[in-house]
């Protein structure tokens, strides 16, 4: 199986797989009230907004996004050496605290998007990456050194 | 001076400076109307000083995330400093802002704009940090 930055491609796929269903159980199911009250939404809204988008577009989309995210962690940790499933959880974590977070926060600080918003989008970020890390790290073989 | 993640304070300090400039032309002069109009956000007030704050804290903070990427792949060149910062913003910041715009429908050209802001903004934070790292970091190039 070919590999992209260190790790299987299958790897890769699973890590988006696995960021991507975390996802759907974080936004569908298990936050999906708090965020469409964030929002100022209602579930009809929601499901008309869903509509108007499309089905396959929110699907695909958020699935290539999360690939995209995938690959962009399998760079960090190629250029890291990483492949225990501590050092590959613990250097997405960082990721996700010291890039994801900051940028999310432009929209609470200009756009006035609410700070419960933010938690609830940057928790799914984080436990994202880890799951995304901690699924690579299983996929980066033996030739990566771990700097731990 | 101190060093945080191989990289000395001096040049994290400049490169949040640096970054949070590039903000301020993109936000407050080449695309601010196109910016208000799409957020619906009003412009033309003085900015308040927590805002100002909380800009360079949450510049300050990438600035971190990028001198820890740097640090793991032992950078110091400007090419490879700079290189890495590019593929950093094309595969982790920019699907993230993609977000809004394949679930909530969100205006495309936003999208370009907030787009163009981190890319050209890592890629220079990148060179002014790239200065910074001293002789310590082994280039992978």
């Amino acid at each position: 199986m070919p590999k992209l930055f260190g790790t299987n491609i299958l790897g890769i796929l699973l890590g988006a797989l696995a960021m991507w269903l975390f996802g759907s159980l974080w936004y569908g199911g298990i936050m999906n009230e708090a965020w469409l009250e964030v929002n100022n939404m209602t579930k009809e809204m929601a499901e008309a907004k869903l509509q108007e988008t499309g089905m396959a577009k929110s699907l695909i989309g958020g699935f290539l996004l999360s690939l995209l995210s995938t690959i962009g962690l399998s760079y960090v940790l190629q250029q890291s050496g990483a492949s225990l499933l501590a050092t590959c959880a613990k250097i997405c974590a960082i990721i996700a605290a010291l890039v994801v977070l900051p940028i999310m926060g432009y929209s609470v600080l200009h756009e006035g998007y609410p700070v419960k918003g933010l938690m609830i989008d940057f928790t799914y970020v984080f436990i994202g990456f880890i799951l995304a890390g901690a699924v690579m790290s299983f996929f980066r073989g033996k030739d990566a050194i771990d700097p731990t | 001076m101190p060093k945080i993640f191989g990289t000395n304070l001096l040049g994290i300090l400049a490169a949040t400076i640096v970054f949070y400039t590039v903000g301020w032309l993109w936000y407050g002069m080449l695309f601010m109307e196109q910016w208000a109009a799409l957020t619906g956000t009003e412009t033309g007030g003085d900015m308040e000083m927590t805002t100002i704050i909380g800009g360079l804290l949450i510049t300050l903070l990438q600035v971190l995330g990028i001198s820890y990427i740097l640090q793991h792949a032992g950078a110091s060149t400007l090419a490879t400093c700079v290189k890495i910062c590019a593929i950093i913003a094309l595969l982790l910041a920019l699907p993230l802002l993609a977000y809004a715009m394949i679930y909530e429908n969100g205006p495309r050209a936003l999208f370009h704009i907030d787009a163009s802001h981190i890319f050209v903004g890592y890629i220079l934070v990148g060179a002014v940090l790239s200065f910074f790292r001293g002789k310590d970091a082994i280039d992978d190039v």
